[in-house]
């Protein structure tokens, strides 16, 4: 089940040419989406899915800002339409390819899966993208084989890290312990709060002293379908601060990751993420660092999730028990839900 | 690394009650264990890949092992059984450092009141308040003398008569000791830990007794089981929406609330989750829940309406 009147992230926009084979396909919510520029480098949105016969447009051929069909040789226009039918004078109704919303934003490529007429752009998430000036920051990508309801239980409790992250992201057990409040907001959930008086991280232990103590200003933005938009800002440890309240320790580094996660179909996902530093906190070899480490941490997630969904399907409807971490996840899946039931219940009313 | 396993060998498993083994564990490496405060609980790792929490229950001054009391659960998860049955003395193990959530505070005296298992950190504080010589009694409730673990550490002169056993007490418990609930003097504080009703029991009967809330010390084994029926009605006022709802006896504050058109996040309705915690600007709740703290239910701001109530005609929410 997806929500479908939502803007899904198809990829880093670099990813998309204009070379003559630059014709990428996403699967995005089980559907096969063909992504391509124009000559003058608009992004067209397509299903991959000739309106004939259901061959792939995708292994078709560019010509100019149209696209043929190399089953049967039907040209289609950026706007979908079909233009020619070799061997044919008038071209039949409905010889359209359907076409979708797409903007760029934030270096990321948007596509709407809903209703055009709907497809507004100040729904897209927000981010900070690479091209930033502000920041310094690395992008990757993965595929991972789990739901997206499952990736989203995972982002929106960070309670994992100390368990998952234990030889990356974590220095402690500490993470384990923050109980965050989460605020709803009409697509999604915010939540801010500081883990205090924390070792550093595995991966950067060797750059301090073993006693030195950090405050980490954590501020997440998470939308539908599944876009964790993340500060991680490390400042020096201050004296008796509150966890709800943000340290006012020194600041160190002050880092930002955009994540978005696309779910493929019911058992996929494709994850986009950047991670880096701000250029005013930024030294040498950081980013770099932190670079190598968020995909070594992302495998790590990539495991337990990839194990998690073995098992549900192992145990299909097996009983689960909730704990005190997972508010999180219920807010963000409720807010999902309630999207769902929406458009459940217009298709009901159409 | 606070997060990292500590190997230890398990030194001594002796059944020291009806269905309860002691453990002690030591250091698998000869290096010392870190130390630990009366009330602390580590994670051990069983065998089948269960964790489960166990309090340390040796004298916080003994040096280089812990020890732990296990009480078998015939319908539990798993880990207790894998404990008495798959656990044998030699065997190595991995368990957590110590945590401590149930810490003793500086006080004139110090009531001491565990029923059955519950003994475990209890027992540690009691050491603990012998080896500093301060003011304290321990009351142990267990259902007949079979159950009754560690007698012969509780009968030793270093506790001279400050511990009493009562034997056979129905839990709630009905022992003749009233004058522990009457008003508290000052400094005096009470922990309690055992079964859930047990520990209702004792902390209901010190707060009607006068015992104020950050002096009722208590840790909890399991989740504490939802109250069933017979809750009276209570009105929710939204800050902003002008409306008053009314929740009926029998109706939770979640389903009030939907049914006047205000959805709120639920996830378990259990309250153990969270998802429905919601801000409360105005009234007292009464917290159902295994969510908030006691630390958090004393701040008063919040609630979660799936399974909890009002302890004033009238709460007052912010969404």
């Amino acid at each position: 089940m997806y929500v479908r009147n939502a803007w899904y992230c198809a990829g880093w926009d670099e990813a998309v040419g204009i070379g003559a084979h630059d014709l990428v396909v996403r699967q995005i919510a089980g559907r096969s989406i063909l992504l391509y520029r124009t000559g003058e480098g608009r992004l067209v949105a397509m299903e991959d899915r000739c309106p004939h016969r259901s061959a792939p447009l995708s292994l078709g051929r560019k010509e100019g800002d149209a696209i043929r069909c190399m089953y049967h040789g039907m040209l289609f226009g950026p706007d979908g339409a079909c233009r020619q039918v070799p061997g044919m004078d008038r071209i039949p109704e409905g010889a359209v390819a359907a076409t979708l919303p797409v903007i760029e934003k934030d270096n990321w490529i948007w596509v709407w899966l809903g209703d055009p007429a709907r497809a507004d752009p100040d729904l897209i998430c927000f981010a900070i993208g690479p091209s930033d000036p502000d920041w310094v920051l690395r992008t990757s990508h993965l595929r991972v084989d789990t739901g997206y309801r499952e990736e989203i239980a995972n982002l929106a409790d960070l309670s994992h890290v100390s368990w998952v992250h234990g030889l990356t992201f974590a220095g402690s057990d500490d993470w384990g312990y923050i109980k965050p409040r989460h605020r709803l907001n009409p697509r999604g959930i915010e939540t801010r709060y500081c883990v205090r008086g924390v070792p550093a991280p595995a991966f950067a232990r060797h750059l301090f002293a073993d006693d030195a103590r950090f405050d980490i200003n954590v501020h997440v933005r998470m939308t539908v379908p599944c876009n964790f938009i993340l500060s991680f800002a490390v400042h020096e440890a201050e004296e008796g601060g509150a966890p709800n309240e943000p340290s006012r320790g020194k600041l160190l580094l002050d880092t930002f990751s955009s994540q978005a996660v696309t779910p493929r179909d019911a058992g996929s996902v494709d994850y986009y993420f950047s991670w880096g530093a701000s250029r005013a906190t930024d030294f040498p070899g950081i980013v770099d660092l932190m670079h190598r480490t968020n995909m070594d941490a992302f495998l790590e997630d990539k495991r337990i999730l990839e194990g998690q969904r073995a098992r549900l399907l192992q145990y299909p409807g097996a009983p689960q028990v909730d704990i005190v971490h997972d508010a999180g996840p219920g807010r963000m899946l409720w807010v999902l839900d309630q999207l769902l039931a929406e458009e459940a219940a217009e298709a009901g009313a159409a | 690394m606070s997060g990292d396993w500590i190997s230890v060998r398990l030194a001594g498993k002796r059944l020291v009650a009806e269905d309860i083994a002691a453990l002690l564990l030591e250091p698998a490496d000869g290096a010392a264990l870190p130390p630990f405060a009366a009330g602390a609980h580590v994670d051990v790792e069983l065998p089948g890949g269960l964790v489960r929490q166990y309090s340390l229950c040796n004298a916080p001054g003994d040096p280089g092992r812990y020890e732990l009391g296990v009480l078998l659960d015939r319908q539990g998860r798993g880990g207790s059984r894998a404990v008495h049955e798959r656990l044998a003395a030699g065997q190595a193990i991995r368990i957590s450092r110590p945590r401590n959530l149930f810490p003793l505070v500086p006080a004139a005296h110090s009531v001491l009141m565990a029923g059955g298992i519950g003994i475990t950190p209890i027992l540690a504080m009691a050491e603990q308040l012998a080896a500093d010589r301060a003011s304290f009694e321990l009351h142990y409730f267990v259902r007949s003398p079979e159950r009754a673990a560690f007698v012969d550490r509780l009968a030793a002169p270093r506790f001279a008569d400050r511990c009493r056993l009562h034997v056979g007490d129905r839990i709630p418990p009905s022992f003749d000791a009233p004058a522990l609930f009457d008003a508290p003097r000052a400094g005096h504080h009470l922990y309690v830990c055992g079964p859930n009703a047990f520990m209702d029991a004792v902390l209901d009967g010190a707060r009607a007794g006068g015992w104020p809330d950050d002096r009722l010390h208590s840790e909890r084994f399991a989740a504490a089981p939802l109250p069933a029926g017979g809750d009276r009605p209570f009105e929710i006022e939204v800050e902003g929406h002008g409306a008053i709802v009314a929740v009926a006896a029998g109706q939770s504050a979640a389903e009030a609330l939907a049914a006047a058109g205000i959805r709120i996040p639920l996830s378990c309705e259990q309250g153990i989750c969270g998802t429905c915690l919601t801000t409360v600007v105005g009234g007292v709740p009464d917290h159902r829940d295994s969510y908030l703290s006691d630390a958090e239910r004393a701040a008063n701001d919040c609630f979660t309406p799936c399974c909890s109530r009002a302890a004033t005609p009238r709460l007052v929410i912010q969404l």
